[in-house]
């Protein structure tokens, strides 16, 4: 079973999310801020991680930094997030994240299909 | 008559002659003078007195030879002809009282009485050929002295106009010196840092702002070339910057260059020419480190505001996307009015996202940082699954068509950022579609010429007020016969749209008459013009 882990401090968009990918087929975990988030990578090792920027605690970026000083960054990374300013996606880019997604921009069902295109289905084991 | 009458009759006879005599000297025209034995002058005639100059009782008295030039001379000449051995004339040079040389011929007789010496008689004719030489000589020498005089007159005239260039070229020089003092300050006193190579790659000027930029001395650096400064450590990066093989300085406008984690330069070169000759380079440092730094707080906090904006948007949004498709997918179904309740709250949610995403646009616009990440594209790809879309949107409008209308199957690849490409024809649409009710929407892709993609959407709505074309493309502007309406538009969209095209060194434009519709297009390059960007 695939694993992905939502790193999300709102929680509606954290809820909504995770419904979504369980009714896919997916074993979801989430985390409601950075902190915990890092945690919970080394706990979980997901699959996949959707991960917001701007939350209290400890942000995106210092979750991929994290990640990579722990070497962690092989697990694939879909940027979820309002902001979006060019030099943010530079940013992120630094870290080999390619995909940022804007919230207002995408539907859930978009971000599936964004989840499927990365990973896979749930059960297909490649 | 008796002898005493006749002695008296002689006596007066002799007195008559001797003042005859006398009369005819005085009134003789030659000049002459008798001399005693011992050559003393006793008696002048009054013609001897008017070449001489002196009077007769300067005269009576004088050794004759005094009076001439070549005294021995004289003095010879009287001993020959006292003596009988010449009588005749002489060449001899009179001196008169005012020292006039005056050639004369001395004409000597000699006097005797009873075979006695009593004297000699000299006249003197002036020898009138040599005086004529001599005043010829005088008055050519008169002549050339007055030429003389004439040219150290000049000599004089240049000497003074020479002095009074000296004294100008003093004065220019003051005055080039004081300009060159002024600039040297303006140099040195100004806000940016400046640099100044000679033509041959050679520093000549650091200004002290320079100097604290690149913390440098002056001293350590002038007259070296580039190869050599490149070897100090803070000037590395703007030698790198400016030149291409460290080398030669090559033209660059506004480049940036970060020096320290919080400071920013802007370097720009300039090439200074007197007439065709190069003088050097110019090179101009600007800091914009202030400006950087405002640049990031602003960025900071759009991402904020954008977060803050679209956080509750996209709550909204996904929870009636999800209430919406579970009613599609699922048993518990919502009542027709429910459903067009939930709808009307998600389109409403929907246009304040597009907002909220022009204005975010917009202030990237305006920072100049609205990223464009162009590719090679078949500009069908990006047309054809937004007319798709629109086709259904407006084929739920009564009264409304739609007609998709592609000159060509195929169209060569143009360089395009798509998304922003999408966006701007989307705008054109959602336009047509907002102030249409009636008619039809043509969009076609078409190719005005071998070197232009154009894309254009016609609709057959209530078009713009003339007087109020030349605004359209304005910020916030709004046409009054839309605006009046209760028909929702930011104003933004045109704007953004301009921005897109120009970007990719296309143009925007449209044509439109009120009340019968309009036709909004933009034309691509197929091949940038190199100095657009």
């Amino acid at each position: 079973m695939k694993k992905v882990l939502i790193i999300e401090d709102e929680k509606m968009v954290r809820n909504l999310m995770k419904k979504k990918l369980l009714e896919r087929g997916y074993e979801v975990e989430i985390a409601e801020n950075g902190k915990i988030g890092v945690e919970k990578i080394k706990e979980f090792g997901p699959d996949l991680i959707l991960l917001d920027i701007i939350m209290p605690e400890m942000n995106g970026f210092e979750v991929l930094r994290a990640m990579e000083e722990e070497g962690l960054s092989e697990i694939p990374v879909i940027i979820i997030s309002n902001s979006g300013q060019p030099v943010e996606i530079d940013k992120v880019k630094e870290f080999g994240v390619e995909d940022w997604i804007i919230k207002t921009d995408f539907d859930p069902k978009e971000v599936i299909n964004k989840v499927i295109s990365e990973i896979g289905e749930p059960k297909n084991n490649n | 008559m008796n002898n005493r009458e006749k002695e008296n009759n002689q006596y007066r006879k002799f007195e008559s002659l001797s003042s005859y005599n006398e009369e005819l000297s005085s009134v003789f025209p030659i000049p002459y003078c008798r001399v005693n034995f011992l050559g003393r002058i006793y008696e002048v005639n009054k013609a001897f007195l008017e070449l001489s100059g002196y009077d007769n009782f300067e005269c009576i008295g004088t050794e004759i030879q005094d009076m001439f030039l070549e005294k021995k001379e004289m003095e010879d000449l009287v001993e020959k002809i006292k003596t009988g051995e010449e009588k005749k004339k002489k060449d001899l040079t009179f001196l008169t009282k005012n020292e006039d040389p005056i050639p004369v011929k001395a004409w000597g007789v000699k006097l005797e009485k009873e075979g006695q010496l009593k004297g000699i008689v000299f006249a003197f004719t002036e020898d009138w050929e040599k005086r004529k030489i001599k005043r010829e000589m005088k008055a050519k020498l008169e002549e050339k002295t007055e030429k003389l005089q004439e040219k150290a007159r000049q000599m004089e005239d240049s000497r003074s106009a020479l002095l009074n260039i000296l004294e100008d070229v003093d004065q220019s020089y003051k005055r080039a010196e004081r300009e060159r003092m002024k600039t040297a300050a303006i140099i040195e006193n100004y806000i940016d840092g400046m640099f100044f190579f000679s033509s041959d790659n050679s520093l000549n000027i650091v200004n002290p702002k320079a100097e604290e930029f690149f913390d440098i001395k002056s001293r350590d650096v002038k007259g070296r070339t580039l190869s050599d400064l490149v070897t100090f450590p803070t000037l590395k990066p703007l030698i790198k910057l400016i030149t291409d093989d460290g080398k030669k300085i090559k033209d660059i406008f506004k480049e940036e260059l970060q020096l320290g984690k919080e400071i920013y330069l802007e370097v720009s070169t300039t090439n200074i020419k007197e007439g065709e000759e190069s003088l050097g380079t110019l090179v101009h440092v600007h800091d914009i480190s202030r400006e950087k730094r405002i640049e990031r707080i602003k960025s900071e906090f759009v991402s904020v505001a954008a977060h803050q904006l679209r956080t509750p948007l996209s709550g909204i949004k996904w929870t009636l996307g999800m209430f919406l498709e579970e009613s599609s997918e699922k048993k518990e179904k919502l009542d027709e009015e429910e459903k067009y309740l939930i709808e009307k709250a998600y389109e409403s949610n929907e246009r304040m996202v597009s907002l909220v995403n022009d204005l975010l646009n917009v202030s990237r616009i305006e920072e100049g940082r609205y990223v464009y990440e162009p590719q090679k594209t078949d500009i069908l790809e990006v047309v054809k699954p937004i007319a798709e879309e629109y086709e259904k949107i407006i084929k739920k409008k009564d009264n409304l068509e739609f007609k998709f209308n592609k000159v060509k199957e195929e169209f060569p690849k143009v360089e395009i950022d798509t998304e922003k490409i999408g966006i701007v024809i989307q705008n054109f649409l959602d336009n047509a579609i907002k102030y249409t009710n009636e008619g039809e929407i043509i969009l076609t892709v078409s190719m005005p010429d071998e070197e232009n993609i154009r894309v254009s959407v016609q609709d057959s709505g209530v078009g713009i007020p003339e007087e109020q074309q030349g605004r359209l493309f304005d910020k916030f502007f709004r046409a009054e016969n839309v605006a009046a309406k209760d028909v929702r538009g930011s104003g933004l969209g045109l704007f953004i749209s301009k921005n897109i095209v120009e970007a990719h060194g296309g143009e925007i434009d449209f044509e439109s008459t009120e009340g019968e519709g309009s036709i909004f297009y933009f034309t691509l390059p197929l091949e940038r013009r190199k100095n657009e960007d």
